[in-house]
């Protein structure tokens, strides 16, 4: 490549993070703005951190619900979708696109139809059996695995379709039960795709407002729909202050993950060995 | 250690035939290959063996015992694959210990064992790394490693070396073959290199179209192929087609299509008329300038045929010279050193000894 090419093309990618990142920068700015205006104020007048310092106890409440039920349905989601995805690869069936599109059917369905139908499902559910899902942890998190499920199985998936069956045989031929050989051999060579599916797994969950919107209540909220509300009626700007945390806290965790799990491996699994 | 007997084993794949009444023993401590083209079946009779596949027809025996019906767990096989197949994400010691840790070997004995194997394969000093840190030399000696650390009564190997250049194909020959030796193993291996089956191999097992053809030590491939696809396939060979004019006796006369008379080893009785097949190897062929001069009366009995010598391939230590012969019959002789005399273009002679002659009747496959 020219160097003149290698420019141009560093320009266009400077150019579409700045558009990506804009956003941010403007949330971030605003929040440290000095001035008592209770708007958003761009570019900001001074800087301060009195609106971090504003930012109302009762959101812990909601935030610790968000991360609670993000972790719960990243962990099930990535039970189900490795057992939906060794199925889906390993199964023997002719019309295997067919149960793939089913799996991503979350994905096609509209996110505020998928809270309206759970909504409908809770009420029916609770008027014919008396369990109660509505604004409970157990309902949240049921769709939420909804709507997470697909990134798992997409992911893993991948993974596994790419995966040498010949490493589970040569495992055998050495002894290893089929069970050690999934634990020992399968799991940890198609472990970077499982992590991938529940990280994405996770953010889906956290961020969400759509379908959690139709399940919670004042009693069980998560952070996003408690944001929502906030800006709808209540805004201040302790709310950019929250809303970047946010951002800071999403950015970390994924920061986190990758040091800790390797997310790099992913890359490596997909160059050949 | 143990034999290996397959009693009319089938395999098929849907319709395609995998593999068809295949019929083999392996004896104890013996390195016996499976030699055959890409999709004559070899890969498929490894993975019956090993347990990866079931047959739909016919047992397996492993040190006498029938064990077509158990899983690879329960057979004690290792195996040694094309591309190596380490576990990624284990070291290499790791990969070694894995047999044996899943057989619940102790700790010391697990160290103690991969050491050795180490040793044995020559590289005491790669414990700590992973497979892909490795080259594609050392990784085949780590597989061949961690096949045989649990000391497994049979060693299956399917093309281990087709994925290495051809001086390190030649340098892990030789290690191959010191390596089974020092262990004793039964050892069934698969190539489609005939060569490579020539150098490491007691027997050898012949296939074709998922049928076994012929086993036999080397030598008797060479020099007795049952059929003409063994005989093309086992080291170069020049074919001739004739029918039969006197098969009575050890020695018959065939006419050739092109007219001449020769004389042949014969088999057994040939019905006169008779279609042939019959073949020389190039090695057994001895060719004089400047035919039709008479020089090879000298030799009496001899067997001859003039042409032109259409071209010289000098490789150094032989010369393979191409005698067109007629229209659609060329042969290959292959003459040791250089042969200064002869010249592209000119007419030779060629002469070989009835006994070098092989001979198959056409439409019999035996
Ligand atoms: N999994 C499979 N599905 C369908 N056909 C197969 C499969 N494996 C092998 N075959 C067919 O069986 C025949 C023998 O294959 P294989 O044993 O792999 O041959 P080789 O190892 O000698 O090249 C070939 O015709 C091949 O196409
Ligand atoms: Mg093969």
């Amino acid at each position: 490549m020219t160097t003149r090419r290698r420019w141009g093309l560093a320009a266009v990618v400077v150019a579409i993070y700045a558009f990506l990142l804009a956003p941010f920068v403007v949330l971030a700015l605003s929040s440290l703005s000095g001035g008592e205006a209770y708007y958003i104020s761009f570019p900001p007048r001074g800087l301060s951190t009195r609106w971090y310092l504003a930012i109302p106890a009762s959101y812990l409440r909601s935030f610790a619900v968000s991360v609670a039920i993000g972790v719960a349905s990243a962990l099930a989601a990535g039970l189900l979708g490795v057992a939906a995805a060794l199925g889906i690869v390993r199964g023997r069936y002719r019309r295997k696109e067919l149960l793939k599109a089913f799996f991503r059917a979350p994905l096609q369905i509209p996110l505020v139809v998928s809270g309206v139908v759970f909504l409908q499902f809770y009420y029916v559910l609770f008027g014919l059996t008396g369990v109660r899902l509505l604004e409970s942890f157990t309902g949240l998190l049921l769709a939420h695995v909804f709507i997470s499920l697909p990134f798992v199985v997409g992911t893993v998936c991948a993974v596994l379709e790419k995966f040498d069956r010949r490493l589970e045989e040569a495992a055998y031929s050495l002894g290893a039960s089929r069970w050690t050989t999934f634990r020992r051999v399968t799991l940890p060579v198609i472990r970077p795709g499982v992590f991938a599916g529940m990280l994405y797994a996770f953010i889906v969950s956290f961020g969400n407002v759509p379908v959690s919107l139709f399940l919670v209540g004042p009693r069980l909220t998560t952070l996003p729909v408690d944001l929502f509300y906030s800006m709808e009626y209540d805004f201040n700007p302790s709310i950019l202050a929250l809303s970047t945390l946010v951002v800071v806290f999403s950015v970390l965790t994924i920061l986190l993950l990758q040091r800790l799990m390797g997310m790099d491996v992913l890359v490596r699994a997909g160059a050949k060995e | 250690m143990s034999g290996v007997l397959l009693e009319e084993v089938t395999k098929r794949y849907g319709e395609v035939v995998g593999v068809r009444d295949l019929g083999l023993e392996v004896r104890e401590g013996e390195f016996l290959t499976l030699l055959g083209p890409s999709g004559c079946g070899k890969t498929t009779t490894l993975r019956l063996i090993a347990g990866f596949l079931h047959p739909e027809q016919g047992r397996i025996l492993v040190g006498g015992r029938d064990v077509t019906a158990l899983p690879p767990q329960q057979r004690g096989i290792g195996m040694v694959f094309q591309d190596y197949v380490l576990f990624p994400h284990l070291t290499v010691e790791e990969n070694i210990g894995f047999g044996l840790r899943e057989r619940g070997a102790p700790r010391d004995e697990i160290r103690r064992r991969v050491r050795e194997m180490l040793e044995l394969v020559r590289l005491p000093e790669i414990g700590g790394r992973l497979p892909r840190e490795l080259s594609g030399g050392q990784q085949q000696r780590v597989a061949l490693a961690r096949a045989v650390a649990y000391a497994p009564r049979l060693l299956l190997m399917d093309e281990p070396l087709g994925a290495l250049d051809l001086k390190l194909r030649e340098a892990m020959q030789i290690e191959l073959h010191r390596i089974q030796r020092a262990l004793g193993m039964t050892t069934i291996y698969v190539t489609h290199d005939q060569e490579e089956a020539f150098s490491l191999s007691d027997r050898i097992a012949v296939l074709e179209g998922g049928r076994l053809i012929q086993v036999g030590t080397p030598r008797e491939l060479y020099r007795a192929p049952r059929n003409q696809f063994v005989a093309h396939f086992v080291g170069k060979i020049n074919f001739l087609r004739g029918t039969v004019l006197d098969g009575v006796g050890p020695v018959a006369s065939v006419k050739l299509e092109d007219g001449h008379q020769i004389r042949v080893r014969a088999p057994g009785p040939l019905r006169p008329g008779a279609s042939v097949c019959v073949a020389v190897r190039p090695e057994a062929l001895r060719v004089w300038a400047g035919a039709p001069e008479p020089q090879p009366e000298a030799v009496p009995g001899l067997n001859r045929l003039d042409g032109v010598l259409e071209r010289v391939r000098y490789a150094g230590n032989f010369t393979h010279l191409f005698i067109r012969i007629t229209e659609n019959c060329t042969l290959l002789a292959e003459v040791g050193g250089e042969r200064a005399e002869l010249h592209t273009g000119e007419p030779v002679r060629a002469g070989w000894a009835p006994e070098d002659t092989l001979l198959w009747q056409e439409g019999d496959a035996s």
